[in-house]
């Protein structure tokens, strides 16, 4: 599981990718991020040597 | 006469081109039923009906200087409102783009209408298509026909409530996790999800580009294939376009599927499943093993990557169609659907390209299965049409939230990019449809057509009225 995301953090964060909207909003999006990241985890343990990365992001296949 | 709003496209168009009734005729009973139901069941968003009246005065005068544009001529169809249709607005379901009008034709909507087939308004979407429920905050959720108090499903929600209600025998979807298939399954009516790149994309608004797939929905596979045979064909104009020269969809649906081996997962799509939707996939096993074919268990561990690699990429990519305009303008959308963009801000670049590489393996995995099985089949969805504002819900003792639920198998096969097919097979207690969706290799699309055609020559699913007017 990711690192929890504290507000302070989440506000920096949001500021790095752009994301300019108020706090009350940003205390919304906070847990939906949170939760997104948890969902994605399990990306970590995937197997994906037999992939090169141009195959794939090229959508080649 | 039988009542004309009831027949497939299929059957209707048959009757056109045979003279036992007018296009004219035929759009004015669409026209008729749609006029009185739809402030009810909510399936539009732009209603084009006087210009589909005169699309039917001259379909009429076509066919009577023997001219005819194709097997579709005269049949009517709904457009969900994430295709362009020239001098037509095209909202995107979203307040955002409630004054847009596009100059030109989708790829797809024109192809329809060079095959005879007439269009009859703009049906509702998803925001954006970015939910598998069939919510609309701007204009409104589609009824459910089979279901009052049920949600659609989405994103083509619109398109599946509309040929539900029979106010068009046919339509077009987009599926980028299920959203054809999923409101397909709800409303009782047929979708495919064809081979990724085999429908031009030109024209319609991305929302992921390595999943986004048109596809149409209809009352059968039947009409699925005349659909195809309008549909599939390589266009430079979309980068992604891939052809199959030759393939006629329709003349391969007979054929049956006996001595066809169907593959059944036997990881992740059954936990959880609720346990009518388990009867029925059982049920049309048994029919399809009567009709020769053999069913087999599939040993696919990949699928567990399912929820991770689709939520990833899929948002990921959402956020770089259309991050920008939801940065600027996210306070005039749906916030549920402006939060779930702008999670995909927060996707790293290398966990974005980890996502793509792990899709490639999985769709390779899937691909070897294709060697072993001609199809696979499962579920469509894991339950029954959750309640309108249902968030969570649970399914043999598991609580799990609506959107997961409806997305959780279909998803499988646009992360492999094969063709899908939801076809009705049966309804729960409460009388809410089930679906039964099978599955080919990549552009196999003809022979999923052809399974879910043989399944239909032996049910009657696919007939029932939805109970409405």
């Amino acid at each position: 599981m990711p690192v929890e995301l504290t507000p302070d953090a989440f506000a920096s964060w949001a500021r790095a990718v752009g994301l300019t909207a108020d706090a009350a909003h940003l205390e919304t999006l906070r847990p939906e991020v949170q939760a997104m990241l948890g969902r994605v985890a399990p990306l970590d343990a995937i197997p994906v040597d037999g992939v090169p990365v141009e195959r794939a992001v090229g959508g080649a296949e | 006469m039988t009542e004309l709003t009831t027949l497939s496209a299929s059957a209707l168009a048959r009757m056109i081109a045979a003279r036992e009734v007018s296009a004219s005729e035929a759009m004015q009973a669409f026209v008729e039923r749609t006029d009185a139901l739809e402030p009810e069941v909510g399936a539009f968003i732009t209603r084009t009906a006087e210009q589909a009246l005169a699309d039917a005065k001259r379909a009429d005068a076509e066919l009577a200087a023997g001219a005819p544009r194709g097997p579709l001529h005269g049949a009517p169809f709904g457009v969900k409102d994430i295709f362009h249709a020239a001098g037509v607005r095209t909202t995107n379901g979203s307040l955002l783009d409630a004054d847009y009008e596009p100059d030109e034709d989708a790829a797809a909507v024109g192809l329809l209408r060079q095959a005879g087939a007439i269009p009859v308004g703009k049906t509702n979407t998803v925001e954006f298509a970015f939910d598998p429920t069939g919510r609309n905050a701007a204009y409104g959720m589609p009824l459910n026909p089979w279901g009052r108090d049920r949600m659609p499903g989405g994103s083509s929600s619109g398109t599946g409530a509309g040929v539900a209600a029979g106010f068009f025998p046919m339509g077009l979807g987009s599926d980028t996790g299920g959203s054809v298939r999923i409101p397909s399954a709800l409303c009782g009516v047929s979708g495919l999800k064809p081979t990724f790149g085999l429908v031009s994309q030109r024209g319609v608004t991305p929302l992921s580009h390595s999943f986004d797939t048109v596809g149409p929905m209809a009352r059968t596979a039947e009409d699925l294939a005349l659909m195809m045979n309008a549909l599939a064909a390589h266009d430079p104009g979309d980068p992604v376009s891939v052809s199959a020269p030759g393939v006629d969809y329709a003349a391969n649906l007979e054929g049956g599927v006996s001595g066809f081996v169907i593959g059944v997962p036997v990881q992740y799509v059954w936990e959880p499943l609720d346990t009518e939707v388990a009867l029925a996939f059982e049920t049309a096993m048994k029919t399809l093993e009567t009709l020769g074919a053999r069913v087999t268990e599939v040993s696919l561990p990949e699928l567990e990557w399912t929820s991770a690699l689709a939520v990833c990429i899929t948002t990921a990519e959402a956020a770089m169609a259309h991050g920008e305009r939801v940065t600027a303008h996210g306070d005039r959308m749906d916030p549920a659907v402006r939060r779930r963009f702008e999670s995909g801000l927060f996707i790293s670049a290398s966990a974005y390209a980890k996502a793509q590489r792990a899709r490639v393996a999985y769709a390779r995995a899937v691909a070897a299965a294709f060697e072993r099985v001609d199809l696979l089949a499962t579920p469509t969805v894991a339950a029954p049409a959750p309640l309108r504002d249902q968030e969570t819900m649970t399914i043999a003792g598991s609580e799990v939230s609506s959107r997961e639920a409806l997305l959780r198998i279909t998803r499988i096969f646009n992360l492999s990019r094969a063709p899908s097919v939801s076809v009705p097979c049966g309804f729960s207690q409460d009388g809410l449809p089930l679906g039964l969706m099978l599955s080919g290799a990549r552009l196999n699309d003809a022979l999923v057509l052809r399974a879910a055609h043989a399944y239909q020559t032996a049910t009657d699913w696919h007939t029932r009225q939805a109970p409405l007017g």
